[in-house]
């Protein structure tokens, strides 16, 4: 035995702990070479495969200080004792990758888990610490930092006995009176302090269950494996006992796992690909026909993989234990609704990416701006080399170096994403770029989209970037979030980020700073100013130089697809903007075009209304073009006009070119989802650049 | 405490249950012939056998039970009493005489022979004693020579006995448990130096051993005289061929083996069951060895581990020496095959032992 455990602690996967014996040592810097501890402690550490950097030690003091360590103060006090953190004798974080260390020769060492926030905590309870409080006022901290006590599990590491933890004299005894039964007793005039059951019971008073914690047996006096400062005098040995979350990666092994719509964007693939490598038996159902999903099957050829296409909507899914949902399937569809009844856990190929990295993830939602945020927070942590995957890009799971544990990882998280991502993503960064009305078809309501939307961040330990002036502070749910920053578009007293006069502008400290002129960005229309806002206070946040951020801002050129100046022909200039899959986002491109446009618009309804879209057209005098579909239906309704209805994008075009002279813009800005006519809004844009590759 | 709640090690409580029956067996036909001739009936060695089982497994579960840190305090106090056993024989009128060696006391018609208690009494009395001392440091040297003292006077008393058997045992199961317990490597070269001159000085001393030697390098030369034994032992293991020659059908136990049911059992298992099933026999130590060191890695502190050290190289050095001393392999002591061959003491004292290790697997760590 080289390493003592808790059993209750050892359950969760990733979760890693356990007390050095003497067989290492020495593991602290009194009197000996920093560079020999620091060799012995990675030794130890190895052992529960935790690396040393990960190691951050307090001073400890018998105190009763509580500090909550961040991971810029990881790795303090592992190599050399002058960068031990300030006193402190209980250490708690919410981060993975930092192994919380205490020392111990004697006292308890208190370890705590909470598995739903990932709250973890290293507590020094001494008897003067135990009279101090040091336990509750830790259990304390964690409440409110919203830790719920039946959640949390501890571990009463190894300490001295109350056989051997005697005293005769009984005004150091009386201290102890005020703990319950069996704390202290009296046997021929001596005092027996039991520590274990004092921390037990102020443990238990707090909330915390019984059979969540688990209390080591051996006595750190008797047993001379463990250091004793009764047994041995002022020793130069200690007890190091640790605690660090990790990833933990799902074990599939086996399972059965059904990838529930493997859609052509990658995500069904990614986690195909991921259960098979785990040798689970994987199955993949999906609706649409095997033709229709000819990349995918393309792209998992040769895996051991079971199909089922054309899957009818009101079948029961083969039995299951995972259910990898894909973002198109309602959570409420039936068939899931039914899994989850038989017990099978449904989730999303973010959480299994979640669940498996403990990569910093920068993450971005909203109604618009996603992408072109997410893109452009990418460009400006260039040097740190960022992988950018998400809704629409790359799923994560899809990228080795995205389960490095360090490569920033900027995440386009979708709110359909987010429906079925049952483990919190918890970024090291938070961004809600804007929110309007949109896909109310699926969500309902606003508050209910909102609630969606606010699962990003909700628990996370880390800051938050949210729109003042969006719809947001209207239909917010309740939240307590730890530091939030507001962008707005225009000077407003709360906003940390804002747009003023041609300027975008951003408060470093009390004071106001003009970062930078809205002219010199790539891109002028409104939405991209907006983003730009985002973007320089995310760079702001993530602690990047003003300089860079400035030349970050200047040097983004734009995001595929996004307002794409695709060719430039006799004149006419033709602009892809298939993204624009909202009315919003479509008025906002077709205010982007300066002069005559002839306007490719509509599609399959999202159910918006889709009044403002039809103003904007008459207003901005566009011609436009429709493509067939039920949002089309309610724009000629809105419009109450006669205009082009086409069955294809190459009739569009074809219209458009012809109704067009030079010094036109044609804009392809559908304002409405993609579905019937396109496998999906890129389609739609390839299409679309296609048919304009081929004109004359 | 909470490991009074915990389950003992089945595998090695089914290995030892395994070994008894084992035992049993084969005791039940090697015992009959020398049984029938001494006492008249060839189930009397049988049934006092069984008898001393039953005491054996009582004292088992009975340790079982009983917490090892508590034999810590009694540790000094039984091997002084353990000691006082052991000179017991050689005072005329207590000890009695057999085969030519005095190392058993009669009571009330059962022999008692103290060297088995010195065995457990010294095990838990060192791993008691070496976690006290830092044997990494500069105490090491000051422990040495109490440490080399007891061993001397263990081994002046067995060979007084005379007992050599019993003295090798005993001195590789300490010398083992002080490895462990972390002593410097030069102590070892110095324990060396003094086995081989105290080995050599009593060949000096009687010629017998002498003569054991001799035949160990060359057995066929003295086939009638000294290397008697271990001849009649390789005829036996040898006429057993791959398959044996059946249960109870041993030619060699009738009066050409000494010993048949003691210290020979083994060359009659191998006559009587063949190569096969005495491999099996000898798997069975392995197996014991194997998941003693694999519950000496999970004890709960120093002390249990150096217990279940002690009693695990008991046994496979005891092992080892019987079976190697009736193949040939080593040179002929009388020791006892453990949990099987006949002798009451032996079989109780080494069932004690693993109840004692079975304890210990209580507090088991993974």
């Amino acid at each position: 035995m080289k390493v003592l455990h808790s059993r209750i602690l050892k359950r969760f996967p990733g979760l890693r702990h356990g007390t050095a014996t003497l067989a290492y040592q020495p593991l602290t810097f009194h009197g000996h070479k920093s560079a020999v501890v620091a060799a012995v402690r990675e030794r130890f550490l190895r052992s529960l495969d935790i690396p040393l950097a990960e190691l951050t030690l307090a001073r400890q003091v018998h105190g009763s200080h509580i500090h909550i360590v961040s991971d810029a103060e990881q790795g303090s006090g592992a190599k050399n004792s002058a960068t031990y953190l300030p006193a402190a004798d209980a250490l708690l974080t919410q981060w993975p990758n930092l192994a919380l260390g205490v020392f111990t020769a004697d006292c308890v060492p208190l370890l705590l888990h909470d598995p739903v926030t990932g709250w973890i905590g290293s507590v020094h309870a001494g008897w003067k610490g135990v009279v101090r409080g040091i336990v509750p006022k830790t259990l304390a901290t964690l409440q409110a930092h919203g830790v719920r006590m039946q959640d949390l599990r501890a571990w009463i590491g190894p300490c001295i006995c109350a056989r051997c933890f005697t005293s005769a004299d009984p005004q150091w005894a009386k201290q102890f009176f005020g703990f319950g039964n069996g704390v202290v007793t009296r046997k021929k005039n001596v005092y027996h302090i039991n520590l274990r059951a004092a921390v037990q019971q102020q443990l238990r008073l707090a909330g915390v269950r019984k059979q969540a914690i688990a209390t080591e047996g051996t006595c750190t006096k008797t047993n001379r494996w463990l250091a004793s400062v009764r047994r041995d005098g002022k020793t130069d040995k200690h007890n190091l006992t640790v605690i660090a979350r990790h990833a933990a990666p799902h074990d599939l092994r086996g399972k059965r796992v059904v990838v529930f719509g493997l859609g052509t964007l990658g995500g069904g693939v990614a986690s195909v690909r991921f259960a098979a490598a785990q040798h689970a038996q994987v199955q993949v159902v999906d609706a649409q026909s095997a033709a229709a999903l000819r990349p995918s099957r393309v792209a998992l050829k040769g895996l051991p993989v079971t199909y089922h296409f054309g899957w009818p909507e009101k079948k029961m899914l083969p039995p299951a234990d995972l259910i990898v949902a894909n973002p198109g399937v309602r959570p409420r569809h039936p068939a899931l609704v039914a899994a989850r009844k038989a017990g099978a856990r449904v989730t999303s190929d973010l959480a299994l990416y979640r669940a498996s990295s403990t990569n910093p993830i920068i993450a971005v939602t909203g109604t618009k701006g996603k992408t072109t945020v997410a893109n452009w927070i990418a460009h400006l942590l260039a040097k740190q080399q960022p992988i950018l995957a998400g809704n629409l890009q790359r799923s994560p799971l899809e990228i080795p170096k995205a389960r490095d544990g360090k490569t920033p990882v900027v995440l386009e998280v979708s709110s359909f994403q987010l429906e079925h991502c049952d483990v919190p993503l918890q970024p090291r960064l938070s961004i809600l770029t804007n929110l309007y009305a949109d896909h109310l078809n699926r969500h309902g309501t606003m508050r209910a989209y909102a609630k969606v939307k606010a699962q990003l961040f909700a628990g996370t330990p880390g800051p938050v970037i949210l729109p003042l002036d969006s719809a947001w502070r209207t239909f917010a749910p309740k939240l307590t979030l730890p530091k939030v920053y507001w962008t707005s578009d225009r000077p407003q007293r709360a906003a940390h980020a804002w747009l003023a006069a041609g300027w975008i502008m951003l408060r470093v400290g009390q004071r106001a700073v003009r970062l930078l002129q809205t002219k010199h960005l790539r891109g002028h229309d409104v939405a991209m100013l907006r983003n730009a806002v985002t973007v320089a206070l995310a760079g702001k946040v993530l602690g990047l130089s003003l300089a860079d951020i400035r030349k970050g801002l200047r040097s983004f050129r734009g995001v595929p697809q996004r307002f794409e100046v695709i060719r430039k022909l006799k004149g006419r200039t033709f602009i892809n903007s298939t993204t624009a899959t909202n009315p919003v986002a479509a008025i906002a491109a077709l205010q982007s075009v300066p002069g005559r446009c002839i306007l490719i618009a509509g599609g399959a309804s999202k159910h918006l209304p889709m009044h403002a879209f039809a103003q904007a057209i008459r207003l901005r005098q566009a011609l436009p073009i429709f493509l067939a579909g039920s949002a089309t239906g309610q724009l000629l309704a809105a419009l109450h006009a006669k205009h082009p209805v086409v069955q294809s994008m190459q009739a569009a075009v074809a219209l458009a070119w012809r109704s067009s002279k030079p010094g036109d813009t044609i804009l392809l800005a559908p304002g409405a989802a993609s579905f019937g006519m396109f496998r999906n809004e890129f389609d739609r844009g390839a299409q679309f650049t296609r048919a304009v590759q081929k004109l004359r | 405490m909470t490991t009074a709640f915990r389950r003992a090690d089945s595998v090695y409580l089914s290995l030892t249950f395994a070994l008894c029956t084992v035992g049993i067996i084969l005791l039940a036909s090697a015992s009959s012939v020398e049984s029938y001739q001494t006492y008249g009936d060839p189930n009397s060695m049988l049934v006092k056998q069984a008898i001393a089982l039953l005491m054996g497994l009582g004292a088992m579960f009975i340790l079982m039970g009983y917490d090892y840190h508590r034999l810590q305090k009694w540790s000094k106090l039984l091997l002084i009493f353990s000691f006082v056993l052991l000179l017991l024989p050689l005072i005329p009128g207590i000890g009695t005489e057999l085969l030519g060696a005095r190392r058993w006391i009669s009571i009330g018609g059962f022999f008692f022979q103290p060297s088995e208690a010195v065995k457990l009494a010294l095990i838990v009395y060192l791993a008691a004693w070496f976690p006290k001392i830092r044997l990494d440091r500069e105490e090491a040297k000051q422990t040495f020579l109490p440490f080399v003292a007891i061993l001397a006077f263990i081994t002046i008393a067995l060979v007084l006995q005379p007992d050599l058997g019993t003295a090798i045992v005993i001195i590789g199961t300490a010398v083992v448990m002080y490895f462990v317990a972390g002593a410097p490597a030069k102590l070892f070269a110095w324990i060396g130096i003094g086995v081989i001159t105290g080995v050599l000085l009593l060949i000096q001393l009687s010629p017998y051993r002498a003569a054991r030697l001799t035949v160990f390098l060359n057995p066929e030369g003295d086939a009638q005289g000294t290397g008697y034994h271990i001849n009649q032992s390789l005829l036996a293991i040898g006429s057993g061929g791959l398959f044996g020659r059946g249960y109870g059908q041993s030619l060699q136990k009738y009066n050409y083996l000494p010993e048949a049911a003691g210290d020979s059992i083994f060359a009659v298992a191998a006559e009587e069951l063949g190569f096969f099933l005495t491999v099996g026999l000898i798997a069975l130590y392995v197996a014991l060895f194997w998941r003693g060191v694999r519950l000496a890695r999970s004890a709960a502190d120093p002390t249990g581990q150096l217990i279940v050290v002690g009693i695990t190289s008991w046994f496979i050095i005891q092992a080892f020496v019987n079976i190697g001393a009736l193949t040939s392999l080593l040179p002929l002591t009388g020791e006892p095959l453990p949990f099987i061959s006949n002798g009451g003491t032996s079989l109780i004292f080494s069932l004690a032992a693993a109840g004692v290790l079975l304890n210990i697997s209580k507090s088991a760590r993974q």
